[in-house]
């Protein structure tokens, strides 16, 4: 390891306002002789943008916890240079505005889950009043309310896993790292998990996302790196990885056999032809978190954790949590601009390799986050659908219009 | 059960709890107060006293006489006023600490469990020792909940140290050693002979009590210490907490502090249980006592001091005081004539080698060993008297500050004489001050005390403040009898009062388990959980037997009979010599021995120890800091 690594100054110009920052970093695992025993993490470079939702995509082994551990200070880089909010990661300063899941829930287990909470929120020195709403709030959230006084031994995976999540977000963290978090979740919880994030993006928080469930992590991210033996493979924003280049798709309510013959026919006409006509069904995790809330409004007891919680107030920033916000703005923004050396922007700066305009979209509702246009998706009807014709038409017109409509979405 | 328990001890620490717990508390002290206050305005006369505080059968109850005196007393109402108020806010203070249900529980367990089970001869033992628990339980529990609210504040370290607090209390490697030191101190009054003399009874109370229960707390300390931060690593539990704004240094002091405020309360209940007890057995009838400090004929030995018995006046002089030891004044080998009467016998001693021996070269590292040699034998023979000849002078100075009416002085001496034989009885004449004599039969090579009145001390002229003792051998002595160097001889004198004495003692035991602790966690930093107690537990033997050690390492050999230096064993001394004398000061504490003799721990001492000890510790903390800076929590998962 060179020794300007994690040079505080070296970013002091940054114009982007990076929350992470890496350059060839390089782990190498050693034995007790000191001989090269792994290379778990080559060179790979990224940086995190404030407000953005970030993936760590890769297989088991491929080095995402390791790039993680190395980001929280519980590694150190072999070669390379790391600095997270313009620090070394191992200043204790940074962590202030850091919260972290694990990748399994490594809790006290003779804590219940308030003490929990209570013992990580005097860790951030949050005052008593603060640190009592934010449990009350992130226990409702995560729906251990009702077992908050169990010991987290008796806890299940599930159960352990929430207050986990909870845990992480009682700092109210400006950069959240989420190592597998949907691990151990039944699909109700990873809803919430996700709801979670999109919440947090649309607050511009920061979230560093870890997951080999790539369903999860395609549902929230707005850019990511694909890792694979330690290097990246794959960098980019969804769009820019996952949309085909070559297939469009509609989705249309209720299209009887004569419109669709018409449908077909403007397109035949236009030189194009489908592929395929399908019913669109439903995502499994619709279907199950349908027949929860069902289940619920039947008033149906459950002895574990409940899925009744909304994001604490206090991470949604709403009116109804109006003024707890501005006792954390409060207590947080003096300390959080002592350990800044270059102020923040006031306005979130767009990273240089998205394209502005999907970024603005992703981060500016969680609703338009969640209604992709494709044909399997319930929902994602257009807003005004005019005359079909006009709607092909343009969807067939050329890549200057596909891109005009998709900055409007 | 333990759900309901568990919700019991939420409920307690409710503020609606605890202002029930007020409200009930308050009424009950006014309406009692005043339901007092009404039964004396109606029974005022000697007539209504009588049948009021009689049995059935017209027997008068035993107080009956010291109820009368207190009725009769003009200020009765407003004392037994302060006192309910005394039991009221003491009751409110514990509500407020969270604790009221407990009390309430244990007083119920102790009424309803404990008590009855003293009066059947099956279970009286297990009785005894259940209602000996209940007052040691309602201490750890108040001293617990204090705890807790010390460590209360937003700040990591307390959180962290808080945080052990609760690991302790709830881990089962904790509380198995915090459950045994409170049945343990309530067990071992059960198996204390009771035909002993007081002194004996008191001393092996406080042997055990305090020996034992200092060595489980010091295993606590061990066996917690390591575990509280070993298993936090291998759990990766510490992962969760080094990711929070905690420094190392925050963390390894937290970790630190939470063991030694276990260690605080675990010592606390300690103290208070021994010295309580203590305090029972004082008051109980010595050898030759009907009653506390009652003789047979009635009189009371509080009176007269003349007359008390033996075993009562042992045990108020000699046990349950703060004594200390006194050296006699020691030749100085360096004065010019001893000096020159060395030179004149090493100068005659070398030329008598000469004679017998012509051919050898009188060299300069002989003439240094003879000095050696005939200096030591002078030395010896300073403390040495030979059957029927000159006496062995002892003289103490420096005792202007002993009171005339204080304790008595003791003297306590050691004679070795050939090969120890036990089966032999010296005898020595004591003359003190060349006023009085006293003769002792003496058995060799054990300690023998005689006991000398603080008038003996001279008061006025230029020997204020001395106490000469000659002691003339026997001239059947067979052999002539020499005073060991270090721990011959000592003249125990009063310097200040048990209690405070017994507290700096236990000041003592917290300061060595505060090195201990330190040392658990910086193994642990390091090590593994098992290695960590091994180490720990070496070092901690080290440090018991460092004073030993440090004297045998003045013996340890390090050349050859031909003169060579043994390298390894030259190093090893060397290295070892430094490391032994800084902790010779904490093998020398010995606070268990020190309470058990009544010796006198003086705060200078206490100072003296704290600097030496407090430096080891601290330097133990850093080394366990600067392991936890550099070290990578994160271990690769690959293989």
């Amino acid at each position: 390891m060179s020794a300007d690594i994690n040079e505080p100054t070296a970013f002091s110009a940054d114009p982007h306002d990076r929350i992470v920052v890496a350059q060839q970093l390089t782990k190498i695992f050693k034995d007790f002789w000191l001989r090269d025993l792994a290379r778990a993490v080559d060179a790979i470079d990224f940086e995190i943008y404030r407000g953005e939702i970030f993936g760590l995509l890769g297989p088991n082994g491929s080095g995402k916890s390791t790039t993680i551990k190395m980001i929280l200070g519980l590694l150190r880089p072999s070669k390379g240079r790391l600095a997270v909010f313009r620090r070394p990661p191992s200043d204790v300063s940074v962590k202030k505005r850091i919260g972290y899941l694990p990748e399994e829930s490594y809790l006290y287990p003779f804590l219940n889950a308030r003490e929990t909470l209570e013992y990580y929120g005097k860790l951030f020195e949050l005052d008593y009043k603060t640190r009592t709403r934010r449990a009350d709030e992130l226990l409702d959230m995560v729906g251990l309310a009702a077992v908050q006084h169990r010991q987290i031994v008796e806890y299940s995976k599930g159960m352990q896993r929430r207050i986990g999540i909870a845990q992480a977000l009682i700092n109210d963290p400006e950069f959240l790292i989420l190592d597998e978090p949907t691990t151990g979740l039944d699909p109700i919880g990873t809803r919430q998990v996700k709801d979670l994030i999109t919440e947090l993006g649309r607050r511009n928080k920061t979230v560093l996302l870890s997951s080999h469930l790539l369903a999860d992590v395609e549902d929230v991210v707005d850019r990511m790196v694909i890792l694979y033996g330690g290097k990246v493979r794959a960098e980019g924003t969804c769009d820019e990885l996952l949309a085909s280049k070559t297939r469009s798709s509609l989705a249309i309510d209720g299209l009887d056999e004569d419109t669709l013959a018409e449908v077909r026919a403007v397109i035949e006409r236009r030189g194009g032809a489908i592929a395929g006509v399908d019913r669109p069904r439903q995502k499994l995790e619709d279907l199950f978190v349908g027949i929860v809330q069902q289940a619920k409004e039947e008033r149906l007891a459950t002895s574990g954790a409940t899925n009744e919680g909304d994001t604490a107030a206090f991470l949604k920033g709403d009116e109804a949590a109006k003024q707890g916000d501005e006792l954390l703005e409060s207590l947080s923004q003096p300390e959080e601009h002592a350990d800044v050396e270059a102020p923040a922007p006031a306005t979130p700066a767009a990273p240089p390799e998205a394209a502005p305009d999907v970024v603005e979209s992703l981060l500016d509702a969680n609703t338009e986050r969640q209604a992709p246009i494709d044909a399997g998706q319930p929902g994602g009807t257009p807003d005004e659908p005019g005359d079909v014709d006009e709607v092909i038409g343009s969807l067939l017109g050329g890549d200057d219009e596909q891109a005009t409509r998709e900055g409007e979405r | 059960m333990w759900r309901a328990l568990s919700w019991l001890n939420r409920l307690q620490k409710t503020a609606n709890f605890k202002w029930g717990v007020t409200a009930f508390t308050l009424s009950a002290a006014v309406f009692g107060y005043l339901w007092l206050l009404n039964q004396w305005t109606h029974h005022t006369d000697e007539q209504h006293l009588i049948e009021f505080h009689s049995y059935a059968d017209g027997r008068e109850l035993e107080n009956f006489g010291l109820l009368t005196d207190l009725l009769h007393t003009p200020d009765l109402q407003t004392e037994a006023g302060v006192v309910v108020a005394v039991v009221a806010a003491a009751m409110i203070v514990l509500g407020w600490l969270g604790v009221g249900a407990t009390v309430v529980g244990l007083l119920l367990f102790g009424g309803l469990v404990a008590f009855p089970l003293t009066f059947f001869p099956q279970t009286t033992g297990l009785g005894e020792l259940l209602v000996g628990v209940i007052p040691l339980a309602f201490l750890f529990t108040t001293l617990l909940e204090l705890a807790r609210i010390a460590l209360s504040p937003a700040t990591p370290t307390l959180a962290i140290a808080r945080n052990v607090l609760n690991e302790a209390v709830r881990m089962k490697i904790a509380l198995i050693f915090i459950v045994a030191i409170m049945f343990l101190l309530a067990f071992v009054p059960t198996f204390i002979n009771e035909a002993q003399p007081l002194r004996y009874r008191v001393q092996q109370w406080l042997q055990w009590g305090t020996g034992l229960t200092g060595a489980l707390a010091a295993m606590l300390t061990i066996f917690f210490g390591c575990a509280t931060v070993a298993f936090e690593q291998r759990d990766r539990i510490i992962w969760q907490t080094v990711t929070k704004p905690v420094s190392s240094i925050q963390y390894v002091l937290g970790k630190w502090l939470g063991i030694m405020t276990v260690n605080a309360v675990i010592l606390a209940v300690m103290a208070g249980g021994v010295f309580m007890f203590t305090e029972y057995l004082r008051l109980q009838p010595a050898d030759g006592e009907i009653a506390h400090h009652r003789i047979a004929t009635g009189q009371s030995s509080k009176d007269d001091p003349n007359l008390m018995t033996v075993d009562r006046r042992l045990l108020e002089q000699q046990v349950l005081v703060a004594r200390e030891g006194l050296k006699p004044e020691s030749i100085d080998m360096e004065r010019e004539d001893i000096q020159a009467e060395i030179t004149r016998l090493v100068n005659r001693t070398l030329e008598d080698i000469q004679v017998r021996q012509p051919d050898r070269e009188i060299t300069p590292q002989l003439r240094a060993e003879t000095r050696q040699d005939i200096t030591e034998q002078i030395d010896q023979a300073a403390r040495s008297v030979q059957p029927g000849g000159f006496p062995l002078i002892l003289l103490f100075t420096e005792l202007d500050d002993v009171p005339e009416d204080g304790g008595e002085l003791t003297l306590r001496y050691k004679f070795d004489a050939g090969s120890n034989d036990p089966s032999v009885v010296y005898r020595f004449m004591f003359v003190i001050n060349q006023a009085s004599s006293i003769e002792q039969e003496v058995v060799l090579g054990t300690t023998q005390t005689l006991s000398i009145r603080p008038e003996a001390i001279i008061r006025e002229g230029e020997n204020a403040g001395r106490l000469l003792v000659e002691v003339y051998a026997d001239a059947g002595n067979r052999f002539t009898a020499t005073v060991p160097p270090d721990d011959g001889v000592e003249l125990l004198v009063t310097r200040g009062s048990y209690p405070l004495n017994f507290t700096r003692i236990m000041v003592v035991m917290f300061i060595k388990l505060g090195f201990i602790a330190a040392v658990a966690v910086m193994a642990s930093t390091i090590v593994s959980f098992p290695v960590a107690c091994m180490v720990t537990l070496i070092i901690w033997t080290a440090a018991e037997l460092s004073g030993f050690l440090y004297v045998s390492l003045e013996w340890f050999q390090t050349r050859t009979h031909d003169g060579n230096t043994m390298w390894l064993n030259l190093i090893t001394r060397e290295l070892a010599r430094p490391i032994a004398w800084s902790l010779r000061t904490y093998s020398e504490l010995r606070p268990n021995a020190k309470l058990v003799e009544g010796r006198y721990v003086g705060w200078g001492e206490l100072a003296a120890s704290l600097l030496i000890i407090g430096a080891w510790s601290i330097g133990a903390l850093l080394i366990g800091i600067g392991v936890f800076r550099k070290r990578e929590l994160a271990l690769y998962s690959g293989k």
